[in-house]
């Protein structure tokens, strides 16, 4: 490669990072004040690339008007600003006293809306976007052909950076923003009214969100598959550069955005024996270097540790963990024998559907276990249950017996909780969360790549339980019999001394480590168990399903997890159940019913949300909080 | 004279080029009371977060019964026989009082299945200890819905549940009414002196200093610039001079 | 009383009965995955139901195509395809777009023993290292594909290959097809420099100019859908294409052509459908039909999922029945008709032998289309039957 490749290569990286930076600038913003995950941000990405679509028809940005093109994307970045405030004002602000996270149950269901919505407007065909007149050209350097277009996006970013940067640094509006992002306590000393801050704040990064998706649409054709292209690459720019920093998402776009060139301009590689195909990486490489820069940096490139704790502080009532007694005892030994009763219903399916609720619960009971009583976030929560359902695949195909292949996967997913909680235990909040989503995500990708073991991103199949378990009845039977062990066992954890240490830390780390409680030791412990019981429920599903494929390691996978626990109540003892038979009945029933099923479940959720802001379980909840007696 | 309980010798704390703790050197015997004063800023937080493990020491040494402690995780240092108490009382919210010393018990006594029996609500000396501190009647409260003075009490509750051979209370009686504040304190010294606790506090309420401390230390600008009796301290003239006024 | 619990009993009988006067075919897609080829597909099989059954159905019975989405998550399919069977009492299982979940319910086909006639799904393993008695498949595989259009490339006589896929089974495999099968064919000292490229995530700018700086002689690509309509667009820009051939699978497709529109490259070889200029009788009536249907004109998807439907008809009439084993002996060899002329299932590995178009791409009044193209019959691109039966496990 000659140093005239490099420098256009370069280039091409910085144009990549401004589109990037674009993206991820809101994204920030929004993460910063209000503390939103927001997986709408992609969504409102494509409305903008849409929106921008249609308008650029009207305006004659096809028939070369440039200004024709610019006011389309105006008009996009200004409606999709405009949808942004709505949403928080119709949707968001009532969530804002939930648990933390519950809004992310809720951005989620209106990215299943939002996606249906776009199919149904614009229907299922790519977009090609304009070429823009006096942009559509292309320009020499070093005897290079580079894209005006692309070079003019290396101008937006930087004077969006500028713009978004006077606006923080120089306003009044600013100084609150920066107020909001690192002291609650201070906004509210300041008097600042934090319902209309948070209004604004949402808007204006939908407005960039907007902007991104149609200047993007000169370079990809607005498509239904935008939205959850972008928003892992948006969510790793804005952690790896710091939550709430602009500046740090515009270097973190930077360094991604040319990693990714160098690495595609490197190509296949060969050192001695070892050959490196370098643009395979590609698939990758932000989330490794997200996790490299986490583990040195443990709150981004530019991020300040919040003098506030980064997530919300839990409202004592939200930190009650429900206590099995009696009557919960009662109502569990009633479903079980329920359940017990199901295959006489003789609706075979029913038992299927029956098998992948009780798989889901217990998937989500595990996560439950690390997030609501060790206090934990996890966004990859899927590594450990596709560690497990990979582990009993792997060894059911080279014919191990039956239990040994069952019993691997939770070893297995265990093992690599431990390595991984080695590296960042001492982290917390969003940011280890981050970096949980960052290790499934790695996983994920050695499981599309590395063909000769995991069948790449086909995936193994052939997995059948044995004769024995052959008949539907009786593997449902065995999957009951394992998950209502494994649900006791994870429900009674909690009020075992353990269990308490682990809730201990959560509530409160100093009184705990000031108790003599190693809090690292415990939560190393913690996510071991849970990643064991996660590692079950693989290993359960790789069964039913006659195999497992690179999804069970998946983002939407860790996503759907933590939208079950959250509908079901993140404190409820019923909790994963609740959540997950909501969740796998209603879109199993709504997939049938209609088209636009998906769009229903959304609005299901945004429902469900609304109605139960502590999730279902949590609103029929049987402990309460016991006031002091004097 | 028997060593001290706690020597700490020439300790150094520096952040980004500022000496929040310079070359500070103190003891604490068994069974003393003691007073840690200084204005706003003086260092003390510093220096009880160096000596608990929160904060690792530039130089210097901290010994506890002997051994060194310094640069012993806080949960290790907890169990050596060094409690403590915060500001803001930090206690378990989603726990019931008797649960909180129930789990405090088994993590410094790591006797798991005494401790069980606690948490079943059938254990006498956990609620020994919340009735000596007088909140025997709060035992079934969630310690998040307390009021901040029973707050207070059950922090201390659970500090001293630990066993501790020495605790280590910052502001004890921050936000509490002056009668309040006595009360507290006068639990904390008879407590100290039925089962040999030493105490080392800081204190902005002189009269709480100067009613319940034994011995004085008082701090400026990270150093130590005067130790003695309340008696000698109220005469010292620098001290007079830097903090007294 | 006795009477009345009779007669209602034997109304309760008699119900399944009256279901049972209609066949139900059970199928299953990822509608909402890739909604630009199924949505056509769907109306494929529309008009071919809708056919059959005026032509009195099969076996002097409707059919009833029960149709589901499985959300393009392989777990998700099995499920649907377990609610097809026990609930909806299916008589066999068809449809599946992507390799993965094509394979996960061929598996499943194998255990419950039913048919399954995979549609779109192009990996080589669905018929030979995974296949199995159940499973058929009706697409021009990848293998056949890249066969396709091998020859064409080796008549350039080219050296040096930049090939350009998405990452993943059906990229890596055609990736490989397309290398094995120069070498074989045209052999010498070929080069290859590959660029693999996250499926719907291409950095077009690095990837094309990596292209460019490798200094190719020509480029074969896998690439479809907005991964294809931006790296035409940024090759056009930065001169990758000029004075290189290009060869694209499956980039003739109108699913992935005509998005492209006025910028639809010029001058590519690409197996795709024209079906604004195929003149055989069959596929003139197919287009009549489906644009008086529809008042659209049908994509490769319309004629996949109306061939689905049509091998699946006539597969129960060859069986005489609906029993798996006989549905399974009447596919074994089964010709039947589709728009694009008599295709035949072989007995050897259950593909079957639906052609290709396979032609060049050029612009006509701002649309892409497909010129000097012929008809590739997929039994000539198969490899010869031992390589083949060593490829396939035994049933």
């Amino acid at each position: 490669m000659s140093l005239a490749s490099l420098a256009v290569q370069l280039l091409n990286g910085l144009a990549s990072a401004s589109s990037l930076f674009l993206i991820s600038a809101g994204l920030t913003l929004i993460f910063g004040v209000t503390r939103i995950v927001n997986f709408a941000h992609g969504s409102f990405f494509m409305l903008g690339a849409y929106v921008a679509y249609s308008a650029g028809t009207m305006f004659g940005a096809y028939a070369g008007s440039a200004s024709g093109f610019f006011a389309a994307a105006l008009v996009a970045a200004v409606g999709i600003g405009v949808l942004g405030a709505l949403i928080e004002v119709l949707v968001l602000k009532r969530l804002y006293p939930a648990p933390e996270l519950l809004q992310l149950t809720a951005t989620f269901g209106i990215v299943l809306i939002v996606r249906d919505v776009a199919l149904a407007l614009w229907g299922p065909e790519d977009r090609l976007g304009p070429r823009v007149a006096g942009l559509s050209g292309v320009v020499e350097v070093f005897g290079r052909a580079v894209p005006q277009y692309d070079l003019f996006l290396l101008v937006v970013g930087p004077l969006v950076l500028v713009l978004l940067t006077l606006l923080i640094e120089r306003t009044r509006f600013g100084i609150v923003v920066r107020a909001a992002a690192e002291n609650r306590v201070l906004t509210a000393a300041l008097g600042i009214d934090e319902r209309t801050l948070f209004t604004v704040v949402f808007a204006l990064g939908s407005f960039l969100a907007g902007l991104a998706g149609a200047l993007t649409l000169p370079r990809e054709p607005a498509n239904l598959g935008m939205d959850l292209g972008v928003i892992a690459d948006a969510f790793v720019v804005t952690v790896l550069g710091g939550l709430g920093s602009v500046p740090g998402a515009f270097v973190a776009a930077v360094i991604i955005g040319v990693t990714k060139a160098l690495c595609i301009a490197a190509g296949t590689v060969s050192v001695g024996p070892i050959t490196i195909a370098f643009p395979k990486l590609t698939l990758v490489i932000e989330f490794v270097v997200m996790a490299l820069v986490l583990l040195v940096r443990p709150t981004g490139l530019l991020g300040r540790p919040a003098i506030v704790a980064a997530t919300t502080q839990v409202a004592a009532e939200r930190a009650l963990v429900e206590r099995p007694g009696s009557r919960s005892a009662l109502v569990a030994t009633v479903l079980f024998v329920l359940a017990l009763l199901l295959p006489l219903a003789g609706d075979a399916y029913l038992l299927v559907l029956a098998t992948d609720v009780l798989v889901a619960a217990l998937f989500t009971a595990s996560l439950q276990l690390i997030v609501a009583r060790g206090g934990l976030i996890s966004f990859g929560h899927a590594a450990y249950f596709g560690l497990g359902a990979y582990a009993a695949a792997l060894a059911t195909t080279h014919a191990w017996p039956f239990p040994l292949a069952f019993l691997l996967a939770p070893l297995v997913a265990a093992l690599a909780a431990l390595a991984f909680a080695g590296l960042a235990v001492r982290m917390s909040g969003i940011y280890l969360a981050m970096l949980t989503l960052a290790f499934a995500q790695i996983l994920w990708s050695v499981a599309v790549q590395w063909d000769a073991l995991t069948g790449g991103s086909n995936g193994l199949i052939g997995v059948w339980p044995p004769d024995w378990l052959a008949q539907r009845t009786h593997y449902y039977l065995f999957v009951l019999a394992v998950v209502a062990v494994a649900l006791a066992a994870l429900a009674i954890v909690a009020f075992t001394p353990f269990g308490y240490a682990l809730r201990g830390a959560r509530d409160s780390a100093l009184r705990a480590a000031s108790s003599g409680i190693d809090v690292r030791a415990r939560r190393i412990e913690g996510l071991a168990i849970a990643a064991a019981f996660a590692g079950v429920a693989g290993a359960l599903f790789a069964y039913s399903k006659g195999g497992v494929a690179p999804d069970a390691l998946s983002i939407p996978r860790s996503v759907d997890v933590l939208v079950m626990m959250l509908l079901g109540g993140q404190n409820a003892l019923f909790g994963p159940l609740l959540g997950a038979t909501a969740f796998t009945w209603l879109a199993d029933l709504l997939a049938r019913v209609t088209e636009y099923w998906r769009a229903c479940v959304g609005v299901a959720i945004l429902l469900i949300v609304s109605v139960f802001p502590n999730g279902i379980g949590g609103t029929f909840r049987l402990t309460r909080l016991r006031p002091t007696s004097r | 004279m028997n060593a001290p309980l706690l020597e700490v010798s020439s300790l150094w704390k520096s952040f980004d080029a500022v000496d929040a703790v310079r070359n500070v050197s103190l003891s604490v015997t068994g069974g003393e009371i003691v007073a840690v004063i200084g204005p706003n800023g003086a260092g003390k937080t510093t220096l009880f977060n160096l000596m608990h493990g929160e904060l690792v020491a530039d130089a210097g040494d901290v010994r506890f019964d002997e051994r060194s402690i310094l640069g012993l995780p806080t949960h290790a240092i907890a169990r050596r026989g060094i409690g403590r108490t915060f500001q803001v009382p930090a206690t378990f919210a989603s726990m019931t009082v008797r649960e909180s010393v129930a789990l405090v018990r088994s993590a410094s006594e790591a006797r798991d299945a005494a401790v069980v029996s606690a948490m079943l609500g059938i254990d006498a000396s956990s609620d020994a200890i919340l009735a000596r501190l007088r909140v025997a009647d709060l035992s079934n409260a969630h310690c998040g819905a307390l009021a901040y003075g029973d707050a207070k009490r059950v922090e201390l509750a659970l500090a001293l549940a630990t066993k501790p051979r020495l605790l280590l209370m910052d502001e004890p009686t921050a936000g509490m009414t002056p009668r309040a504040r006595r009360e507290l304190m006068q639990l904390v010294v008879d407590f100290a002196h039925a089962d040999n606790v030493s105490v080392l506090f800081t204190e902005h309420d002189m009269d709480i200093v100067f009613g319940f401390a034994e011995r004085l230390i008082v701090l400026d600008r990270g150093a130590v610039i005067a130790e003695g009796t309340p008696e000698d301290i109220r005469a010292n003239p620098d001290v007079r001079a830097a903090y007294l006024g | 009383m006795a009477r009345r619990i009779a007669i209602l009993l034997a109304l309760l009988l008699a119900a399944p009965v009256a279901l049972a006067q209609t066949i139900r075919l059970g199928e299953l897609n990822e509608y909402k995955q890739f909604p630009a080829f199924l949505d056509p597909y769907r109306k494929g099989m529309e008009l071919a139901v809708d056919e059959i059954n005026a032509a009195g159905g099969v076996l002097g019975r409707k059919i009833e195509v029960v149709s589901r989405d499985d959300n393009g998550v392989p777990g998700d399919a099995v499920r649907v395809a377990e609610e097809l069977l026990t609930r909806e009492r299916v008589a066999l299982l068809m449809g599946t777009y992507a390799s993965n979940m094509g394979l996960a319910v061929a598996d499943l086909a194998k255990r419950r023993h039913v048919l399954f006639i995979a549609a779109e799904p192009l990996t080589d393993k669905l018929v030979w290292q995974d296949g199995n008695k159940y499973t058929f498949r009706l697409r021009a595989s990848t293998y056949m594909q890249t066969a396709m259009l091998v020859p064409e490339a080796v008549k350039l006589r080219k050296k040096r290959w930049a090939i350009v896929y998405p990452n993943y089974e059906y990229g890596q495999a055609a990736t490989a097809t397309f290398k094995q099968q120069m070498q074989a064919q045209q052999g010498g000292d070929l080069e290859f420099v590959e660029q693999a490229v996250p499926l719907g995530k291409i950095e077009p700018g690095p990837v094309v100019q990596a292209l460019i700086d490798a200094k190719p002689d020509a480029i074969f690509s896998s690439l479809f859908g907005p991964d294809l309509a931006r790296f035409v667009r940024e090759g056009e820009l930065r001169g990758l294409f000029k004075d290189r051939p290009v060869f694209n699978l499956l980039a003739g497709e109108p699913e992935y052509l005509d998005p492209l529109k006025a910028e639809a490259p010029i001058g590519w070889y690409v197996t795709g459908y024209p079906w604004y200029a195929i003149e055989t009788p069959e596929h003139k009536r197919f287009l009549a039909a489906y644009e008086g249907k529809f008042h659209d004109y049908p994509r490769l998807g319309s004629v996949v999922g109306y061939s689905t439907v049509k091998s699946a008809a006539a597969a129960i009439a060859r069986a005489g029945s609906t029993d798996t084993e006989k549905l399974v002996a009447a596919m074994e060899g089964l010709t039947f008709e589709t728009p694009f002329g008599s295709v035949t299932y072989r007995k050897i590995d259950h593909q079957s032998t639906m052609g290709a178009y396979v032609g060049r791409t050029a612009v006509r009044d701002g649309k892409g289309v497909m010129v000097d193209w012929h008809y590739a019959n997929g039994k000539d691109y198969l490899p010869p039957d031992d390589v083949v039966r060593k490829l396939r496990p035994a049933d």
